[in-house]
């Protein structure tokens, strides 16, 4: 499974465009010019060289800082505070700037200039460099928050020893010291009250250096059940990052292959009964991802049924009429489902990823009602 | 080479890659792919000078906002279109297939690339009145300004009709002054000490005519009432607004024999029918976080049929859903409503029926 995810990861980085919007702004920090690759632009360098991922060489590009929303990417501010639509906390990116004629999107610069086709001047633009990196770095678990910003990786290295490492939405490791949390291992759900009562928990606390955050979790059996509950920002909400470790983590970075190819591709089967059929072997797939607590790996079987029951779409119109409207309600539910297990099992959180699992069963329970 | 960046030099338009944060490619661009789901679904509110705080019919507009269009769509928050596709087959459905509502995510979460040759980005056109012109133009006789330090209001005005005698109405439709910021607009009629919901408007709604040979009777001494949700975006946040709106009203030349009526339903008032009726539209009214409202019939033999269910309902969008084909009820057929909704949120639906 795992190597399933990286070669994913390679294929898929991908060059962005460069729009410009119709907010313009201006910002106090002064651009600086820094190196990228033209195929990985996550890539930023202050020197002249090779990218260290396929060893192009890499091009002069223009970032600048500025403060902006996990969620709303139109915001660009000069200073920290609150998104102007959402309210949530602004934080600090870096943009590139690029240059770009305006009838001729293709000739860009990162220098302010003229088009070399029709001597217009070239017009200024700004994206955020792509973040898509979710490899593990210390050989666990790597989650995201519901902020959309802050990530977390936990490990379980040796008997006994809960660590969690914190990074930015750049994959950026954090300092753990900005952080609090607790390991939890023990809580009921009281249904009377709504609330959860834990247990058995204890502190995570930061490594002298600010790598990590650690917890004793007490004896050394496995496979082991951890909650982590990281607080993000002051005063802000505990979230929980659900971990099942079945083995000791080792830490490696994953190396990664720049030749790696795209993942296999999907065969869809010709008639409806053999679509149904292919579905409900994914469904058997993400229930044991789901009851096992292989939150990261959910999304493989659960984007493939979707797929397959977007194929199924086509072949409503002959199936019988009763059934029509019930099947257009359970692919559509099945697709919502699918897309809500990935963002559930990125952010880590069991009891999401069941409430998503059990839309997700019931639209497959449906489908399979019809087509046998 | 820095100095010629130097501070204030670069005028920077903002927009940015989304932090595209899957790392999934997508194979469907927004000229190919997601333009043409946009302009129909999206656009009528998401264009230059709607309702909605930004246009998503260029890609330029529409990619920055990748991360927050793939949260409403999975909230089945937007398109504001609640009925649960199982039940019911209603006229101008405005909700996403199973087919757009994946290419959609697919292409927010896979990098939102652009794709070539540029589609004609200009919105559609949006016809002023759309069934033609109208009998009568209700305006508003003065503008409502939204001052600078006040986001949201409901405002209601009355019309004296100064009916000679009585008129049959055969469809309303509405049109904002201020698209920004109107929400939505309800019409009702008052008389005999009565008032009654007759009609609602929401962005971008296809107004709708009763079937021919149908009416509305308007009693002389009826007033009509407007109500008007006004609500600002952020964008318009601390400046002051203007809206002057309008109600049209098309009559018949003559009685047209068959009269609608509206009844209330509501989960702890059923309604039955005393003749024979034809059930052309459910106007379901919800206030508070409910999460589904059920309208269902059932007929003297005791068979039940399901009209309507609207899951998550968000009451900022009050919608008429209009059956495409109206069903007939016998004498003694009862509708009934049910919700699940937290204690002192009592959804009501307002049934026209003709008989
Ligand atoms: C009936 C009008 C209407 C339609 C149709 C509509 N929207 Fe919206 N949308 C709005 C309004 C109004 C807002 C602003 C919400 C607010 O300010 O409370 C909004 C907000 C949004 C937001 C921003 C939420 C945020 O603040 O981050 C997104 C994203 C969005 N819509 C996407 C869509 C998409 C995609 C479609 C089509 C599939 C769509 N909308 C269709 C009216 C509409
Ligand atoms: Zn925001």
């Amino acid at each position: 499974m795992k190597t399933a995810r990286i070669v994913m990861f390679l294929a898929f980085a991908t060059v962005q465009a460069l729009p410009a919007t119709a907010k313009p702004q201006q910002h106090e920090s002064a651009p600086t010019l820094a190196w990228t690759c033209p195929l990985h632009r996550e890539v930023t360098e202050s020197e002249e060289g090779q990218c260290p991922i396929c060893e192009r060489s890499l091009v002069p590009t223009l970032v600048q800082q500025a403060w902006s929303c996990p969620i709303h990417a139109v915001v660009s501010e000069d200073a920290a505070g609150a998104c102007p639509i959402c309210q949530r906390d602004l934080y600090l990116i870096t943009e590139e700037i690029r240059f770009a004629c305006p009838m001729h999107p293709e000739e860009t610069s990162h220098e302010e200039g003229e088009c070399s086709i029709c001597h217009m001047a070239l017009v200024a633009s700004t994206s955020t460099r792509p973040h898509q990196d979710h490899n593990p770095k210390h050989g666990g678990m790597f989650f995201m928050a519901p902020d959309n910003w802050h990530h977390l990786e936990g490990t379980y290295p040796e008997g006994g020893v809960f660590r969690a490492y914190l990074f930015n939405n750049f994959s950026e490791p954090m300092n753990a010291k900005d952080f609090k949390g607790r390991a939890v291992l023990k809580e009921v759900f009281d249904t009377e009250t709504k609330q959860t009562r834990e247990l058995v928990a204890y502190p995570l606390l930061a490594s002298a250096d600010g790598a990590y955050l650690e917890a004793y979790v007490g004896s050394d059996t496995l496979p082991r059940e951890i909650t982590a509950k990281v607080q993000f920002e002051r005063n802000g909400k505990f979230e929980r990052f659900d971990f099942i470790f079945a083995e000791l983590s080792e830490d490696l970075e994953v190396v990664t292959d720049a030749t790696a190819v795209s993942s296999g591709e999907l065969t869809v089967p010709e008639n409806p009964n053999g679509i149904a059929r292919a579905i409900a072997d994914r469904n058997v797939l993400v229930r044991e991802l789901v009851t096992s607590g292989a939150m990261t790996e959910i999304y493989l079987p659960a984007l493939e049924a979707k797929d397959l029951a977007v194929a199924l779409e086509s072949h409503i119109e002959a199936s019988p009429l009763e059934t029509r409207q019930e099947l257009q309600w359970a692919v559509k539910q099945l697709v919502r489902a699918a897309w809500l297990l990935d963002d559930y099992g990125d952010l880590g959180n069991r009891e999401k990823v069941y409430a998503a699992y059990d839309m997700f069963d019931e639209a497959v329970e449906t489908i399979q009602s019809v087509f046998r | 080479m820095r100095a010629s960046f130097g501070l204030g030099l670069v005028v920077v338009a903002v927009a940015s890659t989304a932090f595209a944060h899957k790392p999934t490619v997508t194979t469907f661009t927004y000229n190919h792919d997601i333009f043409p789901i946009f302009e129909a679904k999206c656009g009528s509110c998401h264009r230059s000078g709607g309702v909605a705080p930004m246009s998503l019919l260029t890609y330029k507009e529409a990619f920055p906002w990748g991360v927050s269009i793939k949260n409403e769509v999975l909230d089945l928050a937007m398109p504001p279109w609640f009925a649960d596709e199982r039940y019911g087959e209603f006229k101008h459905g405005a909700g996403l297939s199973a087919k757009e509502m994946d290419t959609i995510v697919d292409w927010c979460l896979g990098g939102s690339p652009e794709g070539e040759t540029p589609v004609g980005t200009s919105p559609s056109s949006y016809v002023n009145w759309p069934l033609g012109e109208p009998e009568l133009i209700l305006m508003m006789p003065s503008p409502m300004v939204l001052d600078a330090a006040t986001s949201e209001t409901i405002q209601e005005l009355t019309f004296e009709t100064g009916l000679a005698e009585p008129v049959y109405l055969r469809a309303l439709d509405f049109q904002p002054g201020a698209p920004n910021i109107v929400r939505s607009a309800t019409i009702t009629i008052r008389f005999g000490g009565r008032k009654q919901t007759i009609a609602t408007w929401i962005p971008g709604q296809t107004p709708e005519a009763l079937p021919e040979g149908r009416g509305r009777l308007i009693p002389v001494e009826a007033e009509v009432g407007l109500e008007l949700h006004y609500k600002k975006t952020w964008l318009d946040e601390g400046s002051s607004v203007e809206d002057r709106s309008a109600v049209a009203i098309y009559l018949h030349d003559e009685d047209p024999g068959q009269l609608v009526e509206t009844v209330e339903v509501t989960s702890t008032s059923a309604h039955t029918l005393e003749a024979d009726a034809e059930l052309v539209a459910l106007l379901p009214r919800v206030d508070g976080d409910i999460e589904a409202v059920v309208a269902e019939v059932v007929r003297p033999d005791g068979s039940r049929e399901r009209l309507l269910r609207l899951y998550h309902p968000n009451s900022e969008w009050p919608r008429k859903y209009w059956l495409v084909k109206p069903i007939a009820l016998p004498a003694g057929s009862r509708v009934e409503v049910t919700a699940t909704a937290p204690e002192g949120a009592t959804p009501v639906v307002l049934v026209d029926l003709i008989s």
